[in-house]
């Protein structure tokens, strides 16, 4: 079976420039446009690893990524935080909060599927 | 377990030795001696609060089958009816008296009662029978027990004396002798004096005096009653009760005879474990207090006793 | 009243006993053994007792049955009654114990009652009594601890090996040790070892003695600083023997203190009575010194202190009063107050010198003067100044009645009268004569005399030339002065030796070419005549020979003189004029133009030149009429008559400059003059300037020209050189304020403690208070804490560093000031204040927070884009996509690429805006054609989404002027963003309304509304809102409305319901054209 991603994130573009890199990765990619209500998604689609938009209207990315480490079921989801805040105290403060990997917009697409292979690889 | 078995062990040895001590003459009170060996034993002893648990059990087990046994003692057997209103005239006003003159005393309410008590039925058995109902502690118990006893150990010696220098009739004398005397044995040696007839007849008065015990019971049972509290009545008092009726009614002598050793043993090891458990310096709280109630009260009785006869 | 003992309770305790006892046993016994007699005999009537054996254990039982009843009752009261009676014994004991109990928990306040008056009763009452005592004893034991808990003095026990044993509180608090660090520890553990061994010696010495002591040591507190301590000792003698010592320490650290503020305030005055660079002395009522600064050692010598001050300055043992001086230092001991006068004094080789003394009282706490403060200040340059001006002024004066005396008359004799009166009374002369040559003769005739007698005139009355002083003066022409006439070597034989005559002086009348006569001035004491007297006498006799000449040639020259009367006249009253003006004129400028202009006109010269001695070596132009040199200086070593003239001290004059070959004219031919005069302003040995008149004509200049110019020039020099002197000290005394109150920066001054000593006015205005209300007051009550550094710069400063930081004013609009603070240093490189520069830098600051904001809102929003562009051009880098899909991906591309320049030109406009660097550019604006412009641009949407888009304007328009351009990008936004958040065939009204005040522009749409929650962020950049994710776009559009409103000063207000639509309304000012 092949693993499942699950990307969230409020740009339909960023959304579908993951969906189509990590397809072709070989991977099934599930993408969530809004962040109201992603947690139950997430509990009924039980993905392999979670990409995460920070700044979404609603709730925000680390809110869902806090929910997501407090809840037993979900805490050994891996959760990529992909944002555009760049500063070094936003990246403390998503490690602080769980985030597996914290990368930094403007990304590549390439080092992503990587980085997310390496992540399913490992697990 | 050693502890249980010691305070139980001594105080059955006290109730022991005093049974035996009772038999060498009348006026040895088997429960009175006991009370005063237990204190007398208990408070040479540096540290007497291993026999705690066994003088609670001692209390727990013999006070209520002594009690409930003494049922069959109160026989109303061969009473003369026509005495019976002046017999509980006295007995009520004995126990009122004593019981308000305590009160102006300002003495405590479970010694006035145990003291009205002791003085207008019967003594050390009626104040052993009185006590649970009204849950007095050991000090009370003893207290009021020792200034009955020392009462009809004076009265005892007394009356005759007294008697004889008032002149007073035998008819008088029995019938004051038996309403007034608190106990059985001094009633005997006092009406001897008088001869075995006055002895019969005083005894009749006692024993009427000692059927009270079952009004003075209830009457107790209501008079000690806490605020908002629902009346409580052991089962020992239910058996009492009922052995008092049974016996009266079936005239059951024989019941009463087997089971009056049993009874007073019972009411010895009970009050000895109660002697043990007292403390001297408590005992001396009121003082000469309850003495004095007392004297004072059996002179307006014995007053007016002798004032109503004169009357007649 | 009784007094019952224990043996009466027990004997009373028995009695009742036995009472109680016998006497119911006795009547009972003699009852009972009654009946039983009875019972006996009726037994042994009956026969049933017959044995004496039998009878006897009958009654023997029979008794024994009684007594063990009567037993029983004794045992039961026996019983009962100890019970009772112990309980009299034992509730007094019991008491006791319970009390002897609480006393041993430490319950003092028990009291035990008395039950009884036995012994049980006094024991208690001893113990009550005791435990009063005890009370009392722990009381003042308490108290004593007390005293010492809360004395402020620390204290210490020690024993006889120096170890503590017990300190209060307040050696804790002094110290800082904790009591248990403090005890068991040696006392020597708390001095250094300096402190240490001081203190032992003290000790051995004095503690074995048993004697009290008093020392000053240090104590090492617990943080390591030494604090100074007065420890008083004594020693704890107990049975006669010491056991210990009690140490009493005080803290000296506020009397250390004082001790050093004396010394550093003593330093201070020391210090600033050093910087002065007057002598400041301070004597005593004997008039010796007691103190001298620097100053006064440098200049009196180093040992003058316990001298005399009259010794040191006047070289005289006696004080100055008693040689007639008015000496301030006497005023001050017998008057008190300020005295002040000017000395003359003797320097250190002898010379004499001006001194200004001022003597100030020095009082004592009693209001009593003890000493007095003498500053001497060397005024001798004043003085001078002071004489020569005075001096210069009186000759003048001289000068000038001696010209008007000439002007009044043409008669010789009433002249030299009139003269020599003014010339003694000027000199203070005693007498004079004045003697005229008689050409026929040869001889010098008296004219005229004062102060001779007839006989001595009249011998005297002819001199021959040649002859005597006179004679010789008249031929020579020089002056001939001798300050005692009998005694001059140089004159061998006189008519005036032998007259008593002493200070002499002979001065030439001289004509315009020979010497016409002579004076002569004489005093009967000896008389120097100075140079400048001379010089004056000269000049005097130049005036008067001129007017003797005039009178002369009156007759011959009546004709010549008919002509030039007037200008003589002229020249004259000119002369009078300058030289009053002169005299009472302070303004240099006025005063050179004056001149300039007499001398142009005297001259009838084409030009007028003056040009001032600026230095050795240069001359500068200060005036000039008629003409401009090309230059303003020349060089001493520049060849021309105007340095030749300056150089040589005398006037040259050329008569025709294009046949002179000596200096360059070329300047001067090409503006066609042709001669050229220059004439020094001399006085004494100084040339002050020159003055250069030119003319187009060729000629010579006359002397008598010549002369008036002379003199003219010399009463200028003398009012030039004055005038200088006021200007050089004006200048001095202006140009240090006027650099600091023009500088832009605040400058101010604080002394050593912060108090501010000045500030200029730049000063005032930064920190917005008044000099007067800054001066004296400490710099913390004017500046709060910095905002940025740790410190406050003047503190640092005060240490000797540099510092800057800035300050938030607080009072003001919250303007941040920049301070940087430098140390003073005095003449011994000591700091002695601190100097404070302040700048205004909030402008700055704001727009260095603006640029930051931009900067970090553009890095992280210009991400999302950016990443779009990055990471699908990565991808289709990477290749196989299909057409299709990367058709969509390019579009995507292209369409964040257009959000992002969008962006980018949006922000720019909106720095702009703020920066405050775009200006507004006002126009009338034609709202109905700006909106036709508007809507041309957004065609294209409106017919794609179906549009309905309505505008109205009123009628009735009135003239508004704005930005044009920025209008029209206001409504584009506010248009695009009505068409961007509506679905399509929705409608949208744009009105525009003019009012009494203001243009009301009104975009109302049927769109989608704006959710309540994203109302307050609506103009925030970046802010997308709720819709935000439906559509593209920047999240600036608002932003930059909101700044264009800003900046026409008007206001933009939304009003929205969700699903129903957004209505905005702008509302902006009329504004005339000259408003921006």
């Amino acid at each position: 079976m092949m693993p499942k991603v699950m990307v969230i994130d409020d740009e339909p573009f960023i959304l579908m420039m993951i969906e189509d890199k990590l397809r072709r990765g070989g991977l099934e990619v599930v993408t969530l446009r809004e962040s109201k209500g992603a947690v139950d998604v997430i509990r009924r689609e039980m993905p392999d690893l979670i990409i995460l938009d920070w700044m979404m209207p609603e709730i925000s990315g680390i809110n869902i990524c806090k929910t997501i480490k407090t809840d037993p079921d979900l805490a050994n989801i891996p959760v990529f935080m992909l944002t555009a805040k760049g500063q070094e105290d936003d990246e403390k403060l998503g490690i602080k909060c769980g985030v597996d990997r914290y990368i930094t917009k403007p990304f590549s697409p390439r080092i992503l599927l990587e980085l997310v292979l390496e992540q399913l690889g490992n697990k | 377990m050693v502890k249980k078995v010691s305070g139980l062990t001594i105080s059955l040895v006290i109730a022991v030795i005093a049974f035996i001590l009772s038999y060498i003459h009348p006026t040895f009170d088997a429960l009175a001696i006991s009370i005063i060996l237990g204190m007398l034993f208990s408070n040479i002893l540096e540290d007497r609060n291993f026999l705690n648990d066994g003088i609670n059990i001692a209390i727990k087990i013999f006070l209520p089958v002594g009690i409930a046994l003494y049922g069959t003692q109160l026989s109303i057997r061969d009473i003369d009816p026509a005495m019976t209103p002046l017999v509980f005239l006295t007995f009520i006003s004995m126990f009122s008296l004593v019981y308000f003159i305590a009160k102006w005393f300002g003495l405590r309410k479970n010694i006035r009662i145990l003291l009205a008590t002791g003085m207008s039925i019967c003594g050390a058995s009626a104040i052993a029978i009185v006590s649970p109902l009204i849950e007095s502690d050991s000090e009370e118990t003893s207290i009021s027990l020792i200034v009955v006893m020392i009462y009809g150990l004076f009265g005892m010696i007394a009356y005759p004396i007294f008697a004889n220098f008032f002149d007073v009739g035998v008819k008088e004398f029995t019938f004051i002798t038996g309403t007034t005397l608190p106990m059985i044995g001094q009633i005997k040696v006092a009406a001897s004096a008088y001869g075995t007839e006055s002895i019969a007849i005083a005894l009749k008065y006692k024993l009427l005096r000692m059927s009270f015990l079952i009004f003075l019971v209830t009457l107790t049972v209501f008079l000690s009653r806490k605020k908002d509290r629902r009346i409580y009545i052991p089962w020992f008092i239910v058996v009492f009760v009922l052995l008092a009726i049974t016996v009266n009614i079936f005239k059951l002598g024989w019941l009463s005879d087997i089971s009056a050793p049993i009874s007073r043993f019972s009411l010895a090891t009970a009050l000895a474990a109660i002697g043990l458990s007292v403390d001297f310096e408590s005992i001396t709280e009121e003082g000469i207090k309850p003495l004095i109630i007392v004297v004072l009260s059996i002179i307006i009785i014995l007053t007016a006793q002798f004032l109503l006869f004169y009357l007649i | 009243m009784f007094k019952t003992k224990l043996i009466y309770k027990f004997l009373i305790t028995f009695l009742i006993f036995s009472i109680a006892l016998i006497l119911p046993l006795s009547f009972s016994l003699r009852k009972d053994m009654k009946g039983m007699f009875t019972n006996l005999e009726v037994l042994i009537e009956k026969g049933k007792l017959n044995d004496a054996r039998a009878i006897e254990d009958k009654f023997f039982k029979e008794i024994f049955t009684h007594l063990m009843s009567i037993s029983f009752y004794a045992f039961f009261l026996a019983f009962i009654l100890s019970i009772f009676f112990s309980r009299r014994f034992l509730k007094p004991v019991k008491a006791l114990y319970n009390g002897a109990e609480a006393v041993k928990g430490g319950n003092l306040d028990t009291e035990i009652p008395v039950f009884s008056a036995d012994e049980l009763g006094e024991v208690t009452m001893i113990f009550n009594e005791m435990l009063t005592n005890l009370r009392a004893k722990t009381e003042e034991l308490q108290n004593k601890d007390t005293y010492v808990k809360t004395m402020m003095d620390a204290l210490w026990v020690v024993d006889t090996n120096d170890i503590v044993i017990d300190i209060n509180p307040a050696f804790t608090k002094i110290f800082g040790y904790e009591r248990s660090q403090v005890v068991g520890s040696s006392i020597y553990d708390f001095f250094d070892t300096e402190n240490a061994m001081v203190m032992k010696k003290e000790l051995d010495l004095k503690r074995h003695r048993g004697e009290h002591s008093t020392y000053e040591i240090n104590i090492t507190a617990q943080d390591g600083s030494q604090i100074p301590v007065l420890i008083t000792g004594a020693p704890i003698v107990r049975d006669g023997e010491v056991v210990g010592k009690i140490g009493i320490i005080k803290d000296f650290r506020e009397q250390a203190k004082l001790v050093k503020e004396l010394k550093e305030s003593r330093d201070y005055l020391e210090t600033i009575m050093n910087s002065i660079e007057d002598s400041i002395l301070i004597i005593n009522n004997d008039y010796r010194i007691l103190k001298a600064n620097v100053a006064a050692r440098t200049r009196y010598g180093n040992n003058i202190t316990e001298k005399k001050c009259h010794e040191i300055t006047h070289n005289s043992s006696r004080p100055c009063w008693m040689e007639g001086e008015d000496c301030p230092i006497q005023g001050v001991f017998t008057n008190g107050g300020t005295w002040r006068t000017i000395h003359e004094h003797y320097d250190e080789g002898g010379n004499k010198c001006y001194v200004e003394v001022i003597a100030s009282p020095i009082r004592n706490s009693e209001g009593k003067v003890v000493e007095a403060l003498e500053i001497m200040r060397d005024v001798t340059e004043r003085v001078r100044h002071m004489d020569e001006i005075s001096r210069r002024n009186r000759e003048l004066i001289l000068l000038n009645s001696i010209a008007s005396i000439i002007n009044q008359s043409i008669k010789a004799e009433e002249i030299f009268s009139s003269v020599l009166d003014r010339l003694m009374e000027a000199l203070d002369m005693d007498g004079g004569c004045v003697f005229l040559i008689d050409d026929k003769s040869r001889t010098l005739r008296c004219s005229c005399h004062r102060g001779v007698s007839e006989q001595c005139t009249s011998t005297a009355i002819r001199i021959k030339l040649g002859d005597d002083i006179p004679g010789r003066v008249a031929v020579t022409g020089e002056v001939m002065t001798s300050s005692n006439l009998s005694s001059d070597n140089r004159i061998s034989k006189s008519l005036f030796k032998d007259t008593k005559i002493k200070g002499y002086c002979c001065v030439p009348v001289k004509g315009k070419e020979r010497v016409l006569g002579v004076y002569c001035l004489f005093k009967f004491k000896e008389h120097f005549f100075t140079i400048e007297e001379e010089r004056l006498l000269e000049a005097v006799g130049e005036m008067t020979g001129l007017a003797l000449e005039n009178t002369r040639l009156y007759d011959e020259m009546k004709e010549m003189f008919e002509i030039q009367k007037s200008r003589r006249l002229q020249e004259q009253r000119d002369l009078l004029e300058l030289s009053s003006k002169l005299t009472s004129a302070r303004d240099m400028d006025e005063v050179i133009h004056c001149t300039s202009s007499l001398i142009k006109e005297f001259l009838a010269a084409d030009a007028i030149l003056f040009w001032e001695k600026r230095d050795s070596n240069t001359l500068a132009l200060r005036y000039s009429d008629g003409m401009q040199p090309q230059t303003d200086t020349l060089k001493m070593d520049e060849p021309s008559t105007e340095t030749y003239a300056a150089a040589k001290g005398t006037y040259i004059n050329i008569h025709d400059i294009n046949t002179d070959a000596r200096f360059l004219f070329e300047e001067l031919k090409s503006m066609g003059l042709r001669s050229i005069l220059s004439m020094p302003v001399i006085v004494g040995e100084n040339v002050l300037g020159v003055f250069t008149a030119m003319a187009r004509t060729s000629r010579g200049y006359r002397d008598d020209e010549i002369h008036f110019l002379r003199i003219i020039s010399s009463i200028f020099g003398v009012a030039l050189e004055r005038s200088q002197l006021y200007e050089k000290r004006r200048i001095d005394r202006g140009l240090a304020e006027a650099i600091l109150n023009t500088m832009s920066e605040g400058v101010c001054t604080v002394d050593t403690k912060g108090v501010i000593v000045s500030a200029n006015r730049s000063a005032e205005r930064i920190l917005g208070i008044q000099a007067n209300n800054l001066v004296g007051r400490n710099y913390s009550e004017i500046f709060n804490a910095p905002a940025e550094g740790d410190a406050c710069p003047i503190v640092k400063s005060l240490k000797g560093e540099k510092a800057s930081a800035e300050f938030i004013q607080q009072k003001g609009k919250g303007e941040v000031i920049h301070v940087s603070s430098l140390p003073l240093m005095d003449s011994a490189n000591r700091i002695c204040g601190a100097v404070q520069v302040f700048r205004d830098v909030t402008s700055e600051r704001e727009i260095d927070r603006m640029k930051t904001d931009i900067i970090r809102s553009v890095s992280h929003e210009f991400r999302t884009p950016l990443s779009a562009i990055v990471g699908l051009t990565e991808m289709l880098i990477d290749g196989d996509i299909e057409s299709e899909r990367a058709r969509k991906y390019l579009l995507t591309i292209y369409e964040e690429g257009m959000r992002l320049s969008e962006m980018v030109s949006e922000l720019l406009s909106i720095s702009k805006i703020e920066s405050g660097k775009e200006t507004i550019k006002l126009s009338n604006i034609d709202f109905s054609e700006l909106i036709e412009s508007v809507k041309s641009v957004l065609d294209a949407p409106v017919t794609k989404k179906n549009i309905s888009l309505f505008t109205e304007i009123d009628t009735e328009r009135q003239e508004f002027y704005g930005d044009r351009e920025k209008l029209r990008q206001l409504l584009l936004n506010l248009l695009d963003n009505a068409i961007k958040y509506s679905d399509p065939g929705c409608y949208i009204n744009l009105r525009v309304r003019y009012s009494d005040k203001y243009v009301i522009l009104e975009v109302s749409d049927t769109g989608w509304g704006i959710p309540e929650n994203d109302m307050a962020n609506l103009s925030k950049r970046f802010y997308r809102g709720t819709h935000g994710e439906r559509t593209k776009g920047t999240g600036l559009g608002l932003a930059l409305c909101k700044d264009i409103v800003r900046i026409h000063h008007g206001r933009i207000d939304i009003k929205s319901r969700l699903t129903k639509g957004t209505t905005v309304i702008v509302t902006l000012p009329y504004r005339r054209l000259n408003d921006a």
